[in-house]
């Protein structure tokens, strides 16, 4: 019973790093205007909009539009078995449910992970989409991508194993 | 300003407004991440730049014009194959508001479209962060016509286009947001039955015989039903089906 009561209680000394934190937020988020309302606060924050600061996922130049993103996808075919036969001591980022299973975001951006990149515990890895209803999966260990399990766009089951991860 | 939620348990008590986002459903993800933001934060938009409907579709409102909300969950009591229940809640809500505004020709296309007659009306986008096999956070988006009144689909609608008259959008957000957050409290507290329940009886094509197709061919059919995972159980004449999202196609005259 008195597991899930995170709400009224601990407001008071927490007020000047919740601001601090969602003006972090503010800032790095690109947005031109932010109007923040609580019971105990509100805060409004407009950018100067000549502050070049707008980038966020666009690319501004046209130029290296379709070249970038096609790199990544070739590459993961050679380094693969490094250290051969001994796949025990790898870990599985598994699927906690049914679905579709997608390497990135949307169809725009590119993969959250491929091989070779370093994950952290907590940071997401793929989404699981289950009619219609869209999950990010986030690792639960921590090392380096070995391999990538399953095809993008693809049917999994749960438990299926998606991601071999090297944890040394 | 926000006064519309002081009636509200949790949804509403952190809104953030913002007068232009790519997506109010992004901005809240990203919001959720931060340790104080707590379940029942809600971002609202008056004009998204990228607002998005399922994976890769945009979802087009005129700037002002209609509700365009994300509310921040922690339904950490559901399991991740329970989530259609979420579906389930937000569906009813936004028809019991509709209905509550005299709009009672609302219905649901399955999965999570509303549709007033034969025109979509309201869209909603549940993206959800797992961790291991736990709901972390669910960010749930509402996009709901209110005041526009000319569509580039034929296919779209909005309460001010069905009942001939402008409506207070902030009265509406009030009444949806109390809508979800009291269904989302039923579901909380073991009400799921009635409300897998609720949410057929309000389904297009449940009990009666309309049309569908699936990759073969036009066919007659009944809606019996959803399954756990949420897929539509139908009866073909030659027997129950299932069928997943892409393997049918709603078909109208």
């Amino acid at each position: 019973m008195a597991e899930k009561q995170s709400r009224p209680n601990k407001n008071e000394p927490m007020k000047a790093k919740e601001i601090q934190d969602l003006i972090d937020f503010i800032s790095k988020s690109g947005l031109e205007e932010v109007n923040i309302e609580t019971e105990e606060f509100k805060i409004k924050v407009k950018r100067n909009s000549d502050a070049p600061r707008m980038v966020e996922h666009m690319p501004a130049a046209p130029a290296p539009v379709a070249p970038a993103p096609a790199p990544a996808a070739a590459a993961p075919a050679a380094p693969a078995p490094k250290s051969g036969n001994d796949e025990s001591k790898y870990l599985t980022i598994k699927s906690p449910m049914i679905g579709t299973f997608y390497r990135s975001a949307n169809p725009e951006t590119d993969v959250f992970v491929k091989v070779g990149d370093k994950v952290k515990s907590g940071q997401p890895v793929c989404i699981i989409e289950a009619m219609k209803l869209f999950n990010e999966i986030e690792s639960e260990v921590s090392g380096t991508i070995v391999k990538v399990l399953v095809d993008n766009a693809s049917p999994v089951e749960y438990d299926q194993p998606l991601f071999l991860v090297d944890p040394s | 300003m926000h006064k519309i939620f002081s009636k509200n348990l949790f949804i509403g008590k952190k809104v953030v407004y913002l007068p232009k986002c790519h997506s109010t459903n992004s901005v809240a993800t990203q919001l959720a991440e931060i340790e104080h933001v707590n379940e029942g934060t809600v971002v609202i938009a008056d004009e998204q730049l990228a607002g998005r409907g399922q994976r890769g579709n945009t979802w087009e409102s005129e700037p002002g014009k209609n509700i365009m909300m994300s509310v921040v969950l922690k339904p950490t009591f559901l399991k991740p194959s329970q989530q259609f229940f979420l579906n389930i809640i937000v569906s009813i809500a936004v028809k019991k508001t509709l209905s509550e505004f005299g709009l009672e020709n609302v219905k649901v296309k399955w999965p999570n479209d509303i549709y007033a007659g034969n025109k979509k009306i309201t869209g909603i986008l549940i993206e959800s962060t797992l961790k291991g096999s736990m709901i972390e956070t669910s960010v749930v988006g509402v996009g709901l016509n209110v005041n526009q009144l000319g569509f580039t689909s034929e296919k779209a609608t909005s309460m001010a286009l069905e009942m001939g008259n402008d409506l207070d959008k902030e009265l509406v957000l009030e009444k949806l947001s109390r809508n979800i957050e009291s269904l989302y409290l039923q579901l909380k507290g073991g009400a799921s039955e009635k409300l897998q329940s609720d949410y057929l009886k309000s389904m297009i094509g449940w009990g009666e015989r309309r049309l569908y197709r699936d990759k073969e061919e036009t066919f007659e059919a009944e809606i019996l039903g959803v399954s756990a995972l949420g897929k539509l159980r139908v009866e073909r004449g030659e027997g129950v089906k299932e069928y997943d999202l892409k393997e049918i196609e709603f078909l109208w005259e």
